[in-house]
């Protein structure tokens, strides 16, 4: 027979089962010396692990219990007692209509709306007057153009080579 | 948990359930070694646990209501009382200062090795404090409660093989780390 895993001598020491019945390990320890060695080892050090229970006198007991039972002492209370303050506070408190922050903050909102469609569309405008402004000038120059050229050329060349380009 | 105690915890709990409050306390007497037990385990001194326990009981005191008699009223102790232990070491910054705090404790010891009762219990105290969290759970359930592994799957909410393996790895892992230190 193979020789069981480590984890069958702890369950064995426990008396819990597993893969294998408690007898086949018990015949394999008296045939295999490499495991009762081990096993040994293992039952000898987990015995010595101290199991003693911890007490407390019957005085502390009673005061745990007394503490445990006791509404005041529970966890979260605070949290319940400032619920209850804040729904106080909130029940006392004045309409938000009479407070005067509440009157400046409409203001300012009212005054923000009126003037922001002008604001938002100023610069909008702005550029597109400045594009046509230079659009013409740029005319202008072409007119000047044709006018130094038809001196230039004469007006009778200047109409024979130029007409389509004049400019009325 | 022997099975008279446990009826006795469900009789108790009607009663209180019932409007008595005087079972409540019948109910803490019979549950605090247990609870006190396992806590003790997991936070090393005797303050905390006590501190712990009363915890515990709150919560049971709290929650008893909500408690349904399908599943074992100590398997939900259990749950309990494990769960806080471990809330408990979360907010002390947990085993870095236990170890640290056994480490030092084990330094003062060494010195007086003579002494190998307290020594000993304290190393292993130490061991158990640097074991992975599963493993931990499942070595003082069993170690120390002597719960069954099926016990333990319902109190954790694991498989029973899984708690076995645990087990295997726990029990191995103290006593590779206790070889030639006691």
């Amino acid at each position: 027979m193979r020789c069981p895993s480590k984890k069958d001598w702890v369950l064995f020491y426990y008396q819990e089962k597993d893969s294998l019945p408690r007898e086949i390990l018990q015949n394999h320890l008296l045939s295999c010396l490499a495991c009762r060695n081990d096993y040994a080892a293992l039952s000898g050090f987990l015995s010595r692990v101290e199991r003693k229970n911890i007490q407390i006198s019957e005085f502390e007991l009673d005061k745990i219990i007394a503490t445990a039972t006791k509404p005041a002492a529970r966890p979260y209370e605070w949290i319940r007692r400032l619920k209850e303050q804040i729904a106080e506070n909130l029940a006392r408190a004045k309409p938000l209509i009479y407070k005067p922050q509440f009157i400046m903050i409409t203001i300012v909102i009212a005054i923000l709306a009126a003037i922001a469609p002008f604001t938002i569309y100023k610069p909008v405008r702005l550029a597109q007057e400045d594009i046509a402004e230079v659009e013409v000038e740029l005319a202008l120059d072409d007119n000047s153009n044709l006018d130094i050229l038809s001196e230039l050329l004469g007006p009778e060349d200047f109409n024979e080579n130029y007409s389509g380009l004049s400019i009325a | 948990m022997h099975i008279n105690k446990e009826e006795a915890f469900k009789e108790l709990i009607e009663s209180f359930l019932g409007g008595n409050p005087d079972a409540f306390v019948k109910i803490a007497t019979l549950a605090h070694a247990d609870i006190l037990n396992i806590v003790y385990r997991y936070l090393g001194n005797l303050e905390d646990a006590k501190d712990a326990l009363q915890e515990v009981l709150i919560k049971i005191h709290r929650n008893l209501q909500s408690f349904r008699s399908a599943s074992r009223f100590s398997t939900w102790m259990y749950r309990i009382a494990v769960n806080t232990a471990l809330d408990a070491l979360r907010k002390r910054k947990s085993q870095i200062c236990l170890k640290d705090r056994y480490l030092k404790d084990t330094k003062e010891l060494s010195s007086q090795k003579e002494n190998i009762e307290p020594y000993r219990e304290m190393m292993i105290k130490s061991a158990i404090a640097q074991l992975p969290r599963r493993q931990k759970n499942v070595f003082i359930l069993k170690h120390y409660q002597g719960l069954t592994i099926e016990e333990i799957s319902n109190v954790l909410g694991c498989s029973a093989s899984s708690v076995k393996t645990h087990l295997s790895r726990a029990a191995l892992a103290l006593r590779n780390k206790m070889e030639g230190k006691v």
